[in-house]
């Protein structure tokens, strides 16, 4: 009980509250930049927190990232773009109704439904984590190995189009990982001689490459492209809606909300098929399934509601187990590493105020979003018209200077370029990146517990099969490794049939 | 997409074949896990060989494609020149410092995106730096590259 006082007095302090207002306002307008990414918002700020307490670092990520989501639907609505990814399913609804005229209504329930989508999935966070964290103090190495090996699974989830390359991008981000000290015997691997590479590479800088610098890249190839096609087209009609109309949206943004939670849970899924989910669902619950696709505005509060959802949910594996599901979450973890703290359950046991202190963040970030969405999104429009020639420059030297801050090193930066252009090019190439921080991330934790796992059974690997826990896990590893390749096979099969 | 696919496996195959030769000069221990996803990694790579090469049989699309490639490469000469002034940039920066040398980076980048008006191009530039040393080493006391100037900053 005195961990959530301890919380609510940290989190309601004046100094706290502009923190959560200034990551607020950077996620919505990161959000509602079309090319920008909820990723590449909270990849870029991580350096910034070192100098914070770690509570603040966390809470200042989060609240960039619920907004960062919210934020895409300013695009989705107005431009007929999303901001982000997760915001793709909201131009279906949002856009017709811009051309009604309602742009105003789409972006009020827009920032109503998100705001309560977060909210619930903080709520089930709150809930369920602390428990899951409790079960999960009884792991050993051997169910650690499992775990890890269950997170490193989902990147075959995360090749896109071909899950094979999601593989491959996994495979080298392993490799990667084994640069630098040996974890048992602390032997130097791969190093080249170079004293830099001891530690092996920073994950800060490695993630602001791949997630920042490599987007710099493309906004400024893409810079002297012709501008597209689209205006973007001024708020019309009352932002704020009636409450007749938010009591109507109230099951489909409670349902919603509840299966952008339950996918958010579920690694390797992420906020965009979370939406699309909610608004074929909403769709199928509609008396007016017509509508949809033509301006129906329950098509706007679903995946708006479930996109925001997911930020709670995918931080139910990330602090209980440690596994990311998706790319935030694995970026959020090197905000947590920046302060030495490492997720897993026991971060609820040694620094149990900063999860308790995000708890409580996370709601207000939403609530506070929700306010700004429904009272200040006219200046965000601004913000669309700012060209990429300008964002481009700019997102490049925050990436330097934030791979700079971490340690004061040069070689950081050079990290962060090398890792910026092997982005940029995995990207054009339709590899995916985040199997490569996945696998950073869990790469040494799956190869440590796996090696002491084996001194402890003398050689025996039958330990990881014999022990229920850790033989769940590697079960639902499988599971998760395979099916992009059955849902792909059978498509395949579809497709020729 | 069938060549990329095929550079891609090459580079990473041979990235596999890289850690596996030097997997040699570890411990028995040490070598074991690196070894082991080096093997996965050609594995892949090869996999990944032969899928493209049976896909780009069936496909009838591929002139159409390669036009399009050839179009995105012209744009692209501006990212070569952004990745080498940022290699000189870095290079320069460390000796002289963040201060000195970004408005002639940025001013760059700028020129190099079609900015052409010297005195907008100047002021983004130099303010946009200025801005930058305010608020991340004042404001945020986050460590900017001093150079140069470190006695004076």
């Amino acid at each position: 009980m005195s961990l959530w006082l301890d919380a609510f007095a940290h989190v309601f302090s004046l100094s706290t509250l502009f923190i959560i207002l200034l990551g607020t306002l950077f996620g919505i307008v990161m959000g509602c930049i079309p090319g920008m990414s909820s990723s590449m918002a909270v990849a870029i700020i991580v350096p910034f927190t070192f100098t914070m307490d770690p509570a603040t670092g966390i809470i200042l990520l989060a609240s960039i990232y619920c907004a960062s989501v919210y934020g895409g639907s300013i695009s989705a609505i107005l431009l007929n773009t999303p901001g982000t990814p997760a915001g793709a399913a909201t131009v279906l609804d949002g856009y017709p109704l811009t051309l009604q005229g309602k742009s105003g209504k789409a972006l009020g329930v827009s920032a109503i439904s998100s705001g309560i989508g977060g909210i619930i999935s903080a709520l089930i966070l709150m809930t369920a984590a602390p428990f899951l964290a409790q079960q999960a103090l009884r792991f050993g190495s051997p169910e650690y190995f499992a775990v890890a090996i269950f997170g490193i699974s989902i990147v075959s989830s995360l090749g896109g189009k071909n899950p094979l390359k999601g593989l491959i991008a996994g495979a080298f981000g392993i490799l990667i990982a084994t640069v630098g000290m040996d974890p048992i015997n602390g032997f130097p691997r791969f190093t080249m001689g170079s004293s830099s590479l001891i530690a092996g590479f920073e994950l800060i800088p490695v993630l602001i490459g791949l997630f920042s610098a490599s987007q710099a890249f493309i906004l400024i190839r893409d810079a002297l492209k012709p501008e597209s096609d689209s205006t973007i087209n001024e708020i019309t009609g009352s932002i704020l809606p009636t409450f007749k109309e938010i009591t109507k949206l109230i099951p489909n943004i409670s349902r919603s909300s509840l299966i952008g939670t339950f996918i958010g849970i579920i690694p390797g899924i992420g906020g965009d098929p979370a939406a699309f989910i909610a608004y074929n669902e909403a769709m199928r619950w509609s008396k007016h399934p017509e509508k949809f696709g033509n301006g129906a505005i329950e098509g706007v509060a679903a995946p708006e509601a479930s996109n925001n959802a997911v930020t709670g949910g995918a931080l139910i594996p990330l602090l209980t187990l440690g596994i990311p599901g998706n790319t935030v979450t694995a970026i959020l973890i090197g905000g947590l590493l920046i302060h030495g703290l490492r997720p897993g359950p026991m971060l609820f046991q040694n620094n149990g105020d900063v999860v308790y202190a995000l708890f409580i963040s996370l709601i207000v970030a939403n609530v506070l979003f929700m306010i700004i969405g429904l009272f200040g999104v006219k200046y965000f429009t601004y913000i669309l018209k700012v060209p990429n020639r300008i964002l481009g420059p700019v997102i490049l030297l925050l990436s330097i200077i934030g791979s700079f801050a971490i340690s004061n090193s040069y070689h950081d930066i050079w990290v962060m370029l090398l890792f910026g252009v092997l982005g940029y090019i995995f990207r054009q190439l339709d590899v995916p990146t985040t199997p490569i921080v996945l696998a950073i991330i869990l790469g040494p934790l799956a190869e440590v517990s796996y090696r002491q796992s084996l001194l402890q059974s003398a050689g025996d690997i039958s330990i990881f099969f014999t022990r229920p826990i850790s033989a769940v896990f590697l079960i639902i590893a499988l599971i998760s490794f395979f099916t992009p390749f059955v849902r792909s096979f059978k498509t395949n099969q579809q497709k020729v049939s | 997409l069938v060549k990329a696919n095929y550079i891609f496996s090459s580079v990473m195959i041979l990235v596999g074949i890289s850690i596996f030769i030097m997997s040699h000069n570890l411990t028995e221990d040490a070598a074991g896990w690196p070894s082991f996803f080096a093997y996965i990694l050609i594995f892949l790579s090869i996999v990944l060989v032969i899928e493209t090469t049976i896909k780009s049989r069936k496909s009838i699309m591929n002139e159409k494609k390669q036009k399009k490639e050839q179009g995105v490469k012209i744009i692209e000469k501006n990212l070569l020149f952004t990745v080498l002034s940022s290699i000189v940039y870095l290079l320069i920066m460390e000796h002289i410092g963040f201060l000195l040398v970004t408005p002639f980076y940025l001013s760059f980048l700028l020129w190099l995106l079609q900015y052409r008006s010297l005195k907008s191009l100047l002021l983004l530039s130099i303010s946009a730096t200025v801005i930058i040393m305010i608020v991340f080493q004042y404001l945020l006391g986050v460590p900017i590259p001093q150079g140069i100037l470190e006695n004076f900053l």
